[in-house]
């Protein structure tokens, strides 16, 4: 046996080793893997995420080590031997090609249903809020009260309403446990929507009003920011997602700024900007 | 690179003054090294800014050493946000289009194509050295960016509108975006010359006997790739001219009717006129994602006639490899979408990528098997080219199957732009194409300077490549998928997550494997320049290889060969039990008995 070649075999077998280990360091270790608060979406995309682990990584180990062993029972460069003489085999080449065809077809169909929920299929009901991203900001619109119907105000999406809407900046309500629905366009260059925890991701095109639903379970708040290079001041596009416990605490949330917009003395928010001249096209669906 | 002078193997009756034979030289071998020297001294410049980078992420609060002062004085030595994103976007567009692309393309493509078909230079030699004379102004242009009042570039190598086509919109969408519109229109026109060049060259020009069938797989894959920009290029001129006429404020292909444009500019809003930012990705993508292929295949089929040559077997399934050079060329085409899942193109047309895009892992997957397979029962030299191709296989494996999450439309939504795709990415060019560059380099070393690379530092250098580099990218999928996004600046306020800690020591150790790798191409630097002039002198086939750029001196004479090759087999006949050496070269006359064998 030739020492180079076993060197040589070792540091190859270094990867697949180094890969699993790594990951499945990362994989046990909490903090090390993205947490996700998301019951509908986002835990429909990490149980697709993990199928394609398992076969992407199973072919990986399989595929290096097929490598590492052909190294290692390569014939030694002083053996009498010539290599073997063979130009390829017509069952392993056709063995392989379906093989790979079957499996890569059906992740393919495995997710297209997935993919219609989580993007193609809007879910029916009323826009939570309308964001319109900027450099480096996100403004954020939302329904005020009305206290005649008990419920929000129809948020017009299009062309949000100064008298019918409130805005913050850098702050997403939502309640928990439900399906939210928003808008996101952009004033200037393309932005993009990134809720890590939550798994949406969606871009903020100027010109163009896009739907994003998405649903988060644990009340708290959480990051989101902007994941589309927009400028130098791409890393300072950071906000946060304030989860209510439920739609009823959410809800009172909503009364609670609109009682406090609507009080003597509290000058009304507006935008900072003419809204007139920034109607978006809507987008797909 | 001149030990040889008199012979001109009967092809050119008079010298050539010096100016003509190494500057303005028709000669493909000149034109070659022009664009590996060319390409490898845009290397050096582009990764300098990739330590740049990474030092930022690990370190985004401390002075960058020996250059800060000089550069940020105004900024206590440290790097300022917009340099970061300019150097984010040069680093990619100086490694994309001024390094692979030249690299894999015009310099192993003009040098091996005529040597490997048999016949002594291109089709259209004058038209050859345009092409290398046009990657100037390219480079020109995006060193002089870097020299422009406002700084370079800093829209990211993809310069999506509108932060790439309203000058006002960023520093770097000034000058130095008109700049970069500029000299990559410029690097197409050099692409483009080469690959109607090129085209020509395989389908007129070879020798007698060398059939399709019979061309070795480093010109298949040039011939495909070749067709590829022909047909893929032309999109992206359209996107560039479109691009940089908004750029300079004659039109709005790419800006929104309802742009807010006071926003940005107070009188901006009057050429707002119905554009679309999402017209220019589908135009960028539609040549950029062909372009991935156009750096890929290349590799690929050096890799696969280095693989060959070194383990002194025949190529497993050379038809196979061929067809499934053709199927990933062709899905190519269709496949640019899935760059755009989450960017407001209809989701339902979404679908129809996402199935394009997974599909084109089968004929990624049918080579790598076909790798495996060859090495299978083979006699390896364990020569440092045979070890980088080994690693590139090993590292392909890794890009491609990455690619599958990027590939299925519902995991993209999370890891798009995050330091996953980079390490996708980098995993695909960087640690694939890049390391079957170094085995190429090894590979036809001898046979453009007559002299071997030194073995023994060469795998010195394949060692402390391998090992950092593999782990500096490895982690980053892991930084990725904790939501560390692609073109942070500093992505220190992230350290308020739980996860922040980790994301920070990955990229300290990222930071410190990339050095380590960087540190190692001094080593390679070295030994390609020593071995230029000192290296151990070789023959004209000092690995014993059956293809044709083999049978001329080297290095080959202007004119390359004495006489016109005839050719009588595939180029990879190694260890033919009936032969009486370990490889039995196309130009052999055939033995009796002997079969064609072209793979199953």
């Amino acid at each position: 046996m030739q020492l180079g070649k076993l060197l040589w075999a070792l540091l190859f077998l270094s990867v697949p080793i180094f890969g699993v280990v790594s990951f499945w360091v990362c994989h046990q270790h909490g903090a090390l893997w993205p947490e996700n608060i998301s019951e509908v979406y986002g835990r429909k995309i990490d149980h697709l995420f993990d199928v394609i682990t398992w076969i992407t990584g199973i072919f990986f180990v399989g595929t290096e080590l097929l490598l590492v062993y052909a190294m290692f029972t390569s014939k030694d460069e002083d053996a009498p031997e010539k290599a073997d003489f063979v130009h390829g085999n017509r069952t392993l080449e056709i063995g392989w090609t379906l093989m790979a065809a079957a499996i890569l077809i059906f992740v393919a169909f495995y997710q297209i249903p997935i993919w219609t929920e989580v993007k193609v299929q809007k879910p029916k009901k009323p826009a939570d809020a309308h964001i319109t991203a900027s450099m480096w900001m996100w403004q954020v619109r939302y329904p005020l009260w009305d206290e005649q119907a008990n419920a929000p105000r129809k948020l017009d999406v299009v062309q949000p309403a100064l008298a019918e809407t409130f805005e913050l900046t850098n702050e997403l309500h939502i309640p928990a446990k439900e399906t939210v629905l928003i808008y996101v366009t952009s004033r200037d260059v393309i932005h993009s929507f990134y809720v890590p925890k939550m798994r949406v991701k969606q871009d903020a095109v100027p010109g163009l009003l896009i739907p994003v639903w998405f649903d988060a379970v644990r009340p708290g708040n959480y990051e989101f920011y902007c994941a589309e290079l927009c400028g130098p001041g791409h890393y300072m596009m950071r906000a946060r997602v304030v989860v209510h416990e439920s739609r009823a605490d959410y809800e009172r949330w909503l009364r609670e700024q609109t009682a406090r917009l609507r009080a003597p003395g509290q000058p009304v928010q507006v935008m900072n900007t003419d809204t007139k001249s920034s109607v978006p096209t809507l987008a797909g669906n | 690179m001149s030990s040889h002078s008199e012979n001109h193997g009967g092809h050119h009756g008079h010298e050539l003054s010096f100016v003509r034979r190494y500057i303005f030289s028709t000669d493909h071998k000149i034109i070659g090294l022009q664009f590996f020297f060319t390409a490898w001294f845009m290397m050096v410049l582009g990764g300098l800014l990739a330590l740049l980078i990474r030092w930022q992420l690990a370190y985004p609060d401390a002075e960058v050493p020996l250059i800060g002062r000089w550069l940020w004085p105004h900024n206590a030595g440290k790097m300022t946000p917009e340099a970061y994103v300019a150097t984010v976007t040069m680093h990619g567009s100086i490694m994309i289009f001024a390094v692979v692309i030249p690299m894999t393309t015009a310099a192993f493509g003009n040098y091996l194509i005529p040597l490997q078909i048999g016949y002594r230079d291109m089709a259209f030699p004058t038209l050859n050295m345009l092409s290398y004379w046009f990657i100037w102004p390219a480079l020109a242009c995006f060193i002089a960016s870097f020299f422009s009042a406002s700084g370079p570039a800093g829209s990211g190598w993809t310069a999506y509108p509108t932060l790439s086509v309203i000058q006002q919109a960023a520093p770097g969408s000034g000058t130095g975006q008109t700049l970069w519109y500029l000299g990559l229109l410029f690097v197409g026109v050099s692409s483009m010359m080469g690959s109607v060049n090129y085209l020509t060259t395989i389908i007129n020009c070879r020798a007698p006997g060398m059939t399709f069938f019979r061309l070795p797989m480093t010109t298949w894959a040039l011939f495909v790739t070749a067709i590829l920009q022909a047909f893929a290029l032309p999109v992206l001129t359209v996107a560039l001219i479109l691009g940089l006429l908004d750029n300079l404020g004659f039109t709005s292909f790419f800006v929104p009717q309802n742009f807010d444009g006071n926003w940005i500019v107070n009188n901006f809003a009057r050429r707002s006129a119905g554009g679309q930012p999402l017209l220019f990705q589908h135009l960028f993508w539609f040549y950029s994602h062909p372009a991935v292929y156009i750096m890929v295949l290349p590799t690929m089929g050096m890799a696969s006639d280095i693989i060959a040559t070194h383990v002194r077997k025949p190529l497993f399934g050379y038809k196979p490899m061929v067809f499934s050079i053709l199927g990933i060329a062709g899905l190519g085409f269709i496949v640019w979408g899935h760059h755009m899942f989450v960017s407001g193109m209809n989701p339902t047309l979404g679908t129809a990528f996402m199935v394009s895009t997974i599909m084109i892992a089968l004929p990624s997957s049918v080579k790598v098997f076909n790798w495996i397979f060859t090495v299978w029962g083979s006699k390896p030299n364990w020569s440092t080219a045979l070890l980088f191709t080994l690693a590139f296989v090993s590292f392909f494996i890794i890009g491609g199957l990455s690619g599958i999450f990027m590939a299925s439309t519902p995991t993209d939504i999370h890891i798009h732009d995050t330091y996953f795709i980079v390490a996708h990415f980098h995993f695909v060019i960087m640690l694939g194409g890049m390391f079957a560059i170094f085995a190429a380099t090894y590979h036809w070393f001898p046979k453009m300077f007559g002299r071997k690379m030194n073995e023994t530092l060469g795998k010195l250098h394949f060692v402390f490549s391998f090992i950092p580099i593999f782990i500096g990218f490895y982690l980053m999928h892991q930084v990725g998928l904790l939501g560390q996004p692609r073109r942070y600046a500093d992505i220190r306020p992230m350290l308020d997550t739980e996860a922040g800690y980790a994301i920070m020591l990955m990229n300290k150790i990222s930071t410190h494997s990339i050095f380590v790798f960087a540190a190692a191409q001094l080593i390679f630097a070295f030994n390609l320049f020593y071995s230029m002039f000192f290296g151990e002198k070789v023959d004209r086939n000092p690995w014993r290889a059956n293809s044709l750029e083999w049978e001329a001196p080297s290095p080959p004479p202007h004119g390359n060969f004495e006489r016109i090759p005839v050719v009588y087999r595939g180029p990879y006949e190694y260890s033919y039990p009936a032969a009486e050496e370990d490889y039995l070269p196309q130009t052999h006359p055939p033995i009796p008995g002997e079969e064609e064998h072209t793979g199953h």
